[in-house]
């Protein structure tokens, strides 16, 4: 009994060694076998049609239906597909080739296990050369050879129906259609091949950044024309000055960040120009350069350029000059008088004036509006400013909205705290003066940094004018416009999030 | 809303003209919104004048017909005017153009008809919405609501285009049966049309009749668009992710309809539709009927020869017309235009950074902030887009008309409809 299981155990043993073996052997050699099949049937599709190139395969194995033939320009010129059938003792394969005429250009016998000498004979030439330039659904021509009838009948029999099978999968497949279809395309003489394809629309209003911009500068320049009139040439050299260094500090960033020299946008113009109008006329001349480079370099192009910025760049360059020169930015020469010339002689503004407590007589609200009195070159003169205001508010450039709350809100808190007791201040002579009108027009209303919607951009003018009323009235400085507009600058993020648009079809 | 330069004057006063039968017509599976029809014919059959050669068995879909008789000379991929190739099944004419296989239906015929015959005629003359959507029309024919108001839209506010509007000067007593037709389908109580000032004539035309209220809309973009429409005839908006049915409303295109009434009183199918050829290169701007299929060389060579050589090829109109690549593409059911542009107006714009300028926010027809959708969609912060409701886009493409940074807002925007969706 123990001799059985022993010998039993070592039987089993072997045994599924033996099984083992056969299953590794037969895992290495799977792919290998695999492999030679596939490296089979292209060698026997080029057999049977040695003109192709390529052969593609229609279907998916294990119903592959048949292969396209193309040759080397990509030009479909047959068929092959497999045709089967039971001959005398086995099932007779055959590969067939077939042109897009439907005649046969060759087939071969691939797999058969007929009786040797008899029916094996179909493998042979001579009956299978027999086959070329037949007509696949008749094959008219084609003898069966002696003594193998039936192994010879299948093969025609199979080819015959195939072929027919084949014809009709071909005629109602579309992709032949759409090769047919797409060589006629190629063919079509007054095909249009160099039209220009673009997203919709395919239309524009014309308007472009450049043309903003300098009709921003056309804008400005009427307080530039009132600025020489009232402080004399210095005013144009330090407006030109200011310009120029802002135009190449604009266009030396573009070249080291290798971006697109922006310059002919009139973006840096109106930068240099803002600058220049919130320095006093009678500045050195290295002063704007330094202002200029400071509002180009640090305020813009260090954020990306253009569109970039959360800050005026002007202002930004003020607040600088301001911080570090505030000798030269608060000495402001008096406005020429009539027959006298040009003097060096020094007044303080309107509002300096009134912050050291004097009290303001021989100003008259004609004055301020004209800019007859001591002040930055580009903020003294009220009536160009409303000009040039007013072609950007007629060209749609800027829209009422930032400018109006601006100076509203600014009067009505100083009309309430600015006098010697609750409302009783002088609210038109804090419109007229100081840098409100250049500010709430021109500076309060950059796009870059201010809020994109309506709503947004009332809530920025109202803390434009808050701010700037508070400076004015508690603050340590007499104006308080370039401080307000860039405290709201930084809010403009904040403000564009709460402040959407109402969506068609919500509440 | 804006004003564009509306440049209907080349076609405005060219009356309706038949275009010729071409020599193959290519009827693409599919000119529609859904499901794509499968071909009922085979290479070589012989199909006649308005014969179905295509359908499928879904809710979603619309018929396709022969536009021409003639043989079936293939089926397979060709230029589509919308989705840029598709299948396609190619007639080769016999030029018998035997137009009176349609047979007419008098009146009493007609009334006879109840609700269910007229969505069955028009389900099977394979009618889609015309303005441009391509919504099948026997869906909106059976609305899952009770609905009160019918809207005919014959404002047109495609610059160019002017096939509509001559419509609905020569074909007037037709859209009016039409229009009775639709509103005897649906049960509606009101019927209004709401035509653009700058098409008075049209205006005149339909103010004759006591069941339609006329309402003349200011000639502004995108004035016909269904929303802006609604807002402008009754005064209400469709609440967000609803549909005019939930306002009682349905809003038909003018061509629609008239669709409707060839399919009830002639038996005829959709085969043909207007089309406006125009734009400055073209010689004889014209409005022609044109049989589906058409490859629009063909159009092109009849009102030829052309002025200059089009440097741009658009079917549709300006503002949300596909430009094509190449001129072997038909005319579908939805092409109601084909402009051509020169080498100067079809000029690419080169894109600046955003500026902020705030013009594409006060101008979105349905509120929305396209500069910042735009810097999102670029980034990929989809949370974003969808957050500013990138997916109420419209797509007017006014946003990209008035931006002088000429950036390709709504391009961004759309992908981020797409990318807001999943």
């Amino acid at each position: 009994m123990k001799e059985i299981i022993r010998y039993g155990f070592i039987l089993g043993l072997i045994c599924v060694l033996a099984a083992g073996l056969l299953a590794g052997v037969n895992a290495l050699t799977r792919a290998k076998i695999a492999e030679q099949k596939q490296a089979e049937e292209p060698s026997a599709l080029k057999e049977i049609m040695p003109q192709a190139a390529k052969f593609i395969p229609i279907g998916q194995a294990p119903e592959l239906l048949y292969y396209k033939a193309f040759d080397s320009q990509e030009q479909l010129i047959g068929f092959v597909f497999k045709a089967s059938e039971k001959g005398y003792s086995s099932v007779i394969q055959t590969l067939v080739g077939m042109n897009l005429q439907g005649t046969i250009s060759a087939i071969k016998v691939i797999s058969q296990n007929e009786t040797p000498g008899l029916g094996m004979r179909i493998t042979e030439n001579k009956f299978t050369d027999q086959f070329k330039n037949q007509d696949s659904l008749s094959l008219s021509d084609v003898q069966a050879i002696t003594g193998a009838t039936i192994s010879s009948q299948a093969v025609m029999n199979s080819v015959i129906k195939k072929a027919q099978e084949i014809k009709e999968l071909i005629e109602n497949d579309p992709f032949d259609s759409a090769q047919v279809m797409l060589s006629e395309l190629k063919e079509s003489r007054s095909m249009k091949s160099n039209l220009i394809v673009s997203g919709s629309p395919h239309i524009h209003n014309k308007e472009s950044v450049s043309r903003i911009m300098w009709t921003v500068v056309l804008s400005l320049i009427p307080a530039a024309v009132a600025g020489v009139i009232i402080f004399g040439w210095d005013a144009l050299w330090v407006t030109l000055v200011a310009t120029v260094a802002a135009v190449l500090t604009e266009w030396i960033c573009g070249l080291l960040t290798k971006k697109k020299v922006t310059i002919s946008d009139g973006s840096a113009v109106i930068t240099g120009i803002l600058l220049a109008y919130n320095l006093p006329p009678n500045v050195p001349l290295w002063l704007p350069v330094i202002g200029a480079v400071f509002s180009i370099a640090i305020g813009k192009q260090i954020f990306g350029g253009l569109g970039q910025n959360i800050f005026n760049p002007a202002l930004v360059g003020r607040v600088f000059l301001m911080a570090s020169w505030p000798k030269y930015m608060t000495t402001f020469t008096q406005p020429l008088r009539a027959g006298a010339g040009y003097d060096a002689l020094t007044s303080a503004t309107p509002l300096a004036i009134l912050k050291e407590g004097k009290i303001l007589e021989h100003i008259s609200y004609w004055d301020l509006f004209l800019g007859k009195h001591g002040g930055c070159i580009g903020e003294v003169c009220i009536l160009a400013l409303l000009i040039g205001a007013a072609i950007l508010l007629i060209k749609g450039y800027i829209s009422w909205h930032i400018p109006a709350s601006f100076i509203l809100t600014t009067a009505g808190f100083t009309y309430i705290f600015a006098g010697v007791q609750l409302f009783h201040g002088d609210w038109l002579f804090h419109i007229l003066s100081g840098g409100l009108i250049l500010g709430a027009f021109f500076m309060a209303t950059d796009y870059v940094a201010t809020p994109l919607t309506a709503k947004g951009q009332l809530i920025f003018g109202v803390g434009c004018g808050l701010f700037t009323a508070i400076i004015r009235i508690w603050g340590g400085y007499p104006e308080g416009v370039s401080y307000a507009i860039l405290m709201m600058n930084a809010t403009t993020p904040f403000i564009d999030r709460y402040t959407k648009n109402k969506i068609y079809g919500t509440k | 809303m804006v004003k564009l330069a509306e440049n209907k004057h080349y076609s405005e006063n060219k009356p309706i003209e038949k275009a010729p039968l071409s020599a193959k017509v290519y009827l693409p599976l599919i000119q529609h919104l859904g499901k794509v029809c499968n071909p009922e014919v085979k290479i070589g059959d012989i199909v006649t004048l308005g014969q179905k050669i295509a359908s499928i068995e879904a809710h979603v879909y619309a018929p396709i017909h022969a536009s021409i008789s003639g043989k079936v000379t293939a089926i397979g991929d060709w230029p589509h005017p919308v989705l840029g190739r598709a299948k396609a099944i190619v007639i080769e004419g016999d030029s018998r153009d035997e137009i009176s296989v349609f047979a007419l239906k008098n009146q009493q015929e007609v009334e006879k008809l109840a609700a269910d015959d007229i969505r069955k005629i028009v389900l099977d003359a394979g009618i889609v919405g015309m303005g441009g959507a391509s919504f099948p029309t026997h869906i909106k024919l059976n609305p899952p609501k009770a609905v009160d108001t019918l809207i005919i839209n014959g404002a047109e506010c495609e610059p160019y285009l002017t096939a509509d509007a001559r419509l609905m000067i020569e074909k007037t007593a037709e859209i009016f049966q039409g229009i009775m037709l639709v509103s005897k389908c649906l049960g509606v109580k009101e019927v209004y049309i709401g035509i653009e000032d700058n098409k008075p004539e049209a205006i005149k035309a339909f103010k004759i009749f006591s069941q339609i209220k006329v309402k003349i809309l200011k000639s502004d973009y995108p004035q016909g668009g269904e929303k802006q429409l609604i807002q402008n005839i009754l005064g209400k908006q469709i609440p967000r992710g609803k549909l005019p049915f939930d306002l009682g409303v349905v809003v038909y295109n003018v061509a629609t309809v008239y669709a409707i009434y060839e399919a009830i009183y002639k038996s005829k199918p959709l085969i043909e539709r207007l089309v406006t050829v125009t734009g400055s290169c073209v010689k004889n701007p014209r409005n022609l009927l044109v049989r589906l299929g058409t490859p629009i060389k063909d159009l092109l060579e009849f009102c030829g020869p052309l002025k200059e050589e089009p440097a741009k090829i658009i079917i549709g109109g300006p503002m949300m017309g596909i430009a094509q690549y190449t001129d072997e593409v038909p005319i579908i059911k939805s092409s109601g235009g084909l402009l051509l542009m020169n080498k100067e107006e079809a000029k690419i714009l080169e894109e600046n950074s955003c500026i902020r300028c705030a013009a594409c926010v006060r101008e979105c027809p349905v509120g929305l902030m396209p500069c910042q959708i735009n810097l999102a969609s670029e980034r990929s912060f989809w949370n974003l887009t969808r957050e500013y409701g990138a997916s109420d886009c419209i797509e007017c493409g006014i946003c990209n008309y008035v931006c002088p940074s000429n950036r390709r807002l709504l391009q961004t925007i759309k992908r981020a409809k797409l990318e807001s969706a999943k």
